[in-house]
């Protein structure tokens, strides 16, 4: 046993696992979304909901940082704000997390098209779920083109996914431990 | 070696568990929070969160209309001014006759004995932003209980009604539109002064007035005006103008779709009509005794 040498830290591969992002970092970034949301939209015809995309990114980049509770805490304060159904978002959210959660391992072992499609079909089933839930509470189906904030959603993960890509190639020259 | 080893399994509750705890969670607020209203607390408490990012939200928009407004050109600013100016003295006339009017109208009330109207003060708001949910028609206003607002407070635009102030905070205020779903207005027909209660059909752009009958006189083109029978809306504001009208003798009522003369959602400043929101009488109790207090506070409450 002596002659073992001690346990080396090493890098594992980036597919698997990733080095954990700062707290600090995905608050912020929710924050940005929040912001992008709340803009003072014309019409919200098609404008994507960033905050359930950044969610959704978390919880499969960072799935031991960013879980379900997260993720609920972010959609009731857009619930909140929005003067919609208390829950409503923070329902969707947390099935996004937990599907993120769920599926991370999966899929961060694809390129960047495959893991769009991935989102897209995550995001839709959030949509669908909050569609179940106000239909239950007497609301009416919104109209198909409801669903294309998620369509135009998904064109922001590659954008989401290079910055995050940036960010941590920055903080490793910045950061001499690493 | 045991030292190092990493803590594998303190991960906290699975993630299935998390997910069933918080999902729960919120289908128990959302049932708390349409059913019973037991949550506005807990909004009043996140919205202190999310009032200061709606603000930073609102800047670059606010600081881009300063710098147009800043540059804008003088010929637009002649042609504005000519143009408010030609629109003042066209409403002059109007408004001179208007004072006579409302004084022959208090004097013939007063000889009637009927009520005094409601009066009213405005408040000049603007939209801060636009509630997202796809299922009601809501704006959130930059105004709220501090500046007077009350829940209940009629909303108008240059071209009439648009909504009705659903829920105050101390800053902010949510209008919920006439073309809301849930959002019921009263109105008559302002040619022959024939009532009826008008809702949002949801579809963004039209309001229903429900319950007419079959052979009701109404036709397209009429002008809907509140009935003020409720006490909330000043008598007289347009509302809508009846746009369709199906008389299908399967239904039992005529289906009468109109058009808000106002524009809900697409303006920017919006006007609240200050009045009091009177204190109902008592809802009667089911068993016929001790009454409820007054529900003012919850009418025409639409999601």
């Amino acid at each position: 046993m002596a002659t073992l040498p001690p346990p080396m830290s090493y890098e594992i591969p980036s597919i698997t696992m990733e080095s954990d992002a700062r707290l600090r970092t995905i608050w912020l970034s929710i924050i940005a979304a929040f912001l992008f949301n709340m803009l003072p939209w014309h019409d919200l015809q098609g404008v994507p909901d960033l905050v359930a995309l950044a969610v959704l990114f978390w919880s499969i980049h960072q799935p031991h940082r960013f879980s379900v509770g997260s993720a609920f805490c972010a959609g009731l304060l857009l619930d909140a704000a929005n003067g919609v159904l208390l829950g409503q978002h923070a329902l969707a959210c947390s099935a996004l997390a937990f599907a993120g959660n769920e599926l991370s391992r999966r899929v961060l072992g694809f390129g960047l098209r495959a893991q769009a499609f991935h989102v897209v079909v995550l995001l839709l089933l959030a949509q669908a779920l909050m569609l179940a839930v106000r239909i239950a509470m007497g609301g009416t189906f919104p109209g198909v083109a409801w669903f294309a904030s998620s369509l135009i959603a998904t064109l922001f993960w590659p954008l989401a996914s290079f910055a995050h890509r940036f960010g941590r190639q920055v903080g490793r020259s910045a950061d001499p431990s690493n | 070696m045991e030292a190092h080893t990493p803590p594998l399994f303190l991960r906290g509750p699975s993630p299935f568990v998390r997910l069933l705890f918080f999902g729960v969670l919120s289908l128990v607020l959302m049932v708390f929070d349409a059913r019973f209203g037991y949550v506005e607390p807990l909004r009043e408490g996140l919205l202190w969160f999310s009032y200061p990012l709606q603000r930073v939200a609102a800047l670059p928009g606010s600081v881009f209309n300063a710098v147009s407004d800043f540059f804008v050109s003088q010929s637009r600013l002649q042609q504005d001014n000519s143009t408010l100016r030609r629109e003042r003295l066209r409403d002059a006339e109007q408004l001179l006759t208007l004072e006579a009017l409302r004084a022959e109208n208090r004097n013939l009330r007063a000889l009637l004995g009927a009520r005094e109207p409601i009066a009213s003060q405005s408040l000049v708001a603007s939209i801060a932003y636009v509630g997202r949910d796809a299922f009601s028609r809501k704006v959130i206003i930059d105004k709220g209980s501090q500046a007077g607002i009350l829940a209940g407070h009629p909303v108008i635009d240059t071209g009439g009604v648009i909504g009705q102030v659903t829920r105050v905070h101390p800053l902010l205020a949510e209008v919920t539109l006439i073309i809301d779903k849930d959002q019921a207005i009263p109105v008559r027909v302002m040619r022959n002064g024939l009532r009826g209660v008008a809702f949002g059909t949801g579809d963004g752009s039209t309001i229903e007035l429900r319950y007419m009958a079959m052979n009701a006189d109404i036709a397209v083109g009429d002008l809907l005006v509140t009935s003020g029978i409720d006490s909330v809306f000043p008598a007289g504001l347009p509302v809508a103008t009846v746009g369709r009208i199906d008389r299908d003798a399967a239904l039992q009522f005529a289906r009468v779709l109109c058009t808000p003369t106002g524009e809900p959602g697409n303006n920017r400043e919006v006007l609240i009509v200050a009045t009091e929101v009177p204190d109902l009488a008592p809802y009667p109790a089911e068993d016929g005794t001790a009454p409820r207090a007054g529900r003012s506070g919850r009418r025409g409450r639409g999601r």
